[in-house]
């Protein structure tokens, strides 16, 4: 038993020492490595350097993700447990149901526990009604009574994130919501406002603000992520267009909240040609004393601000955000972006920490050349792909390269690169 | 040091990147035991289809997927070829090969990978995970340990038993090629 111990252990560093990239006919130089050992080295060295197996081809892979992600998605469409009674009903009976509710009826022994007991359950009961409260804002829909709410809770998430890229995101995932409401509004025939459309535009420029101002490393992945996220809405917004139950006025709206998506859409392609000048455009590194840019659209009508009502006018109609509704004899706006320079420029009602944005103007000049050519947010080639060598780490990218497909006769490397990348 | 993705409850995203991550080592694994790809696809399937079973009774991988992965396929191998009942396991090889003939003879260093799949097809289940984790997924003894189960001395002894019953099993096959 100690010899072939001591013959395992051997053959074991052996083995390292072949992993390692040593050949068995150095190993067997080794005194230690007998007639015995060498053998077995040399079947060692065999496999690890055979070639790689037949697999199945890459639209066969593609095919069997497609399936599991079809499965994935049915997963998600179903309950943890039948019904949320079904759960109710388990849950009593394997808590302490009945101890519970006799120390909240002050049958329990100790008046103390009782008193805490109810006290914890006011707080509970307190909670739960702000969580249906939320619950109920989140559905809500513009002209609702807990719509304001909606958007307050809205900014408060926004106060949540520092991080400039996480706030792009979120605006975009609220332009998402205002495009969900917009369709909510059309099913339900009630009117699309204007103010639902003024609040995407905001929420669309704040998405690309905040993209400006993301790090180098996260920029494109945003712009990219706004890109996809607008073609859906733009499309999605076309589709409701053609809803035919919809009212001129509010397939202009929609038509306009269309247009907006498809300009944040070409933004943010613009980005990823040209991230430079389109951090430049935001406001970041931009010098202090470079000229202000030209407008990129015709400006529009200067609007007279509003004369103070009479005490004795009487009130003018209100949207359903309980603001004004325009005013008929003031000039129209354009429906376009109206300062591609200043998301918040029109009104400084940005949402969050916005307008430091535009005063973030930083001393120095721009790093990168304004111009940079086609493929800037591609990623960088010259990183090294994921080849097949430690892509099976935990931590690896999820690639399909490392899938080794190569048939046997076309393989005439050494497996160690090709099969398993050690 | 990057975080491993775990499954014990339903996350759509983490299961996608362990499915990404994952897929490709353990259909790799599958194909060095069964005859062909397509075997090998089903298996595979299989492997993540029970994932997606254990996710769905919270009782998904907490640490290690990759090990519970491992295992999980190595499961289902076997029962594939319990249902197939034509696979016939070779008696482990408990005794050392000796020292004849010579090895660089017997072995071609451009042994085809479906002759040496068969070998390998030879040897007991535990002996097939060393030596499909150690030489072709490149596995350190310790993760190989942990996939099998076994201590790692017990690794190198099933390493050790691994390559003298191939060097015995690819002997004649060389010499009759």
């Amino acid at each position: 038993m100690t010899i072939e111990y001591e013959l395992t252990e051997l053959l074991d560093q052996a083995v390292t020492n072949l992993q390692e990239g040593k050949s068995s006919a150095e190993l067997a130089v080794d005194p230690q490595i007998n007639a015995e050992l060498a053998p077995l080295l040399f079947v060692a060295e065999t496999i690890s350097s055979s070639k790689p197996i037949a697999m199945p081809s890459a639209d066969e892979l593609a095919t069997d993700r497609q399936a599991f992600l079809a499965e994935l998605d049915a997963l998600s469409a179903e309950a943890v447990s039948p019904t949320p009674l079904a759960r109710l009903t388990e849950w009593t009976k394997q808590s302490r149901f009945a101890a519970i509710w006799a120390t909240l009826s002050g049958r329990g022994e100790n008046q103390m526990v009782t008193l805490l007991a109810r006290a914890a359950l006011a707080v509970f009961l307190f909670v739960s009604a702000a969580g249906v409260t939320t619950v109920a804002a989140d559905n809500s829909i513009p002209g609702d009574t807990l719509y304001p709410v909606k958007l307050q809770m809205e900014e408060a998430r926004l106060g949540l994130t520092g991080d400039s890229a996480e706030k792009a995101v979120l605006h975009m995932r609220m332009v998402a919501e205002r495009v969900a409401e917009m369709e909510k509004l059309a099913a339900q025939g009630e009117p699309i406002d204007e103010a639902v459309v003024n609040q995407l535009q905001l929420n669309l420029d704040n998405a690309l603000a905040f993209a400006a101002a993301a790090p180098e490393a996260e920029m494109s992945g945003v712009l990219l992520q706004i890109q996809s996220m607008t073609q859906s809405q733009t499309n999605a917004l076309k589709q409701l267009q053609t809803h035919v139950a919809i009212r001129d006025r509010d397939r202009d709206n929609i038509q306009n909240a269309a247009i907006l998506t498809q300009q944040a859409n070409d933004e943010a392609q613009f980005g990823m040609n040209q991230p430079a000048t389109f951090r430049w455009r935001f406001g970041h590194n931009r010098p202090n004393d470079a000229p202000e840019p030209p407008a990129l659209l015709p400006v529009p009508p200067t609007i007279e601000p509003p004369q103070e009502p009479a005490a004795d006018d009487p009130p003018g109609a209100q949207n359903q955000f309980g603001q004004p509704e325009a005013d008929a004899t003031q000039p129209e706006i354009t429906w376009s972006r109206r300062n591609a320079y200043s998301p918040c420029a029109t009104d400084n009602s940005c949402i969050g920490d916005e307008p430091a944005l535009h005063q973030h103007q930083l001393k120095e000049p721009p790093d990168e050349p304004l111009q940079v050519g086609p493929g800037e947010a591609g990623g960088n080639p010259e990183e090294p792909s994921c080849n097949g060598a430690g892509c099976d780490a935990p931590d690896a990218a999820p690639q399909h390269q490392q899938y080794n497909n190569q048939p046997e006769q076309d393989a005439g490397q050494s497996a160690n690169g090709n099969q398993n990348g050690k | 040091m990057t975080r491993e993705p775990n499954a014990r409850q339903y996350d759509r995203e983490r299961l996608t990147v362990i499915y990404d991550t994952y897929h490709a080592p353990i259909l790799r694994y599958i194909r060095w035991q069964v005859d062909d790809t397509e075997t090998a696809r089903d298996l595979s399937a299989d492997v993540f289809r029970r994932l997606l079973d254990a996710v769905r009774r919270e009782r998904g991988p907490e640490r290690d997927v990759r090990a519970w992965l491992y295992r999980t396929a190595r499961n289902i191998v076997i029962d594939f070829y319990r249902k197939q009942q034509f696979r016939t396991h070779s008696e482990l090889f408990e005794h050392l090969t000796d020292n004849e003939p010579d090895p660089a003879l017997l072995v071609d260093a451009t042994l085809s990978a479906e002759k040496l799949r068969a070998a390998i097809q030879q040897l007991t289940p535990e002996q097939r995970d060393v030596i499909i984790l150690k030489f072709v997924e490149g596995l350190s003894n310790a993760e190989t340990a942990r996939i099998v189960d076994k201590p790692i001395g017990a690794v190198k002894s099933l390493q050790h038993r691994a390559l003298a019953a191939l060097q015995r099993t690819l002997a004649p096959m060389e010499l009759s090629a």
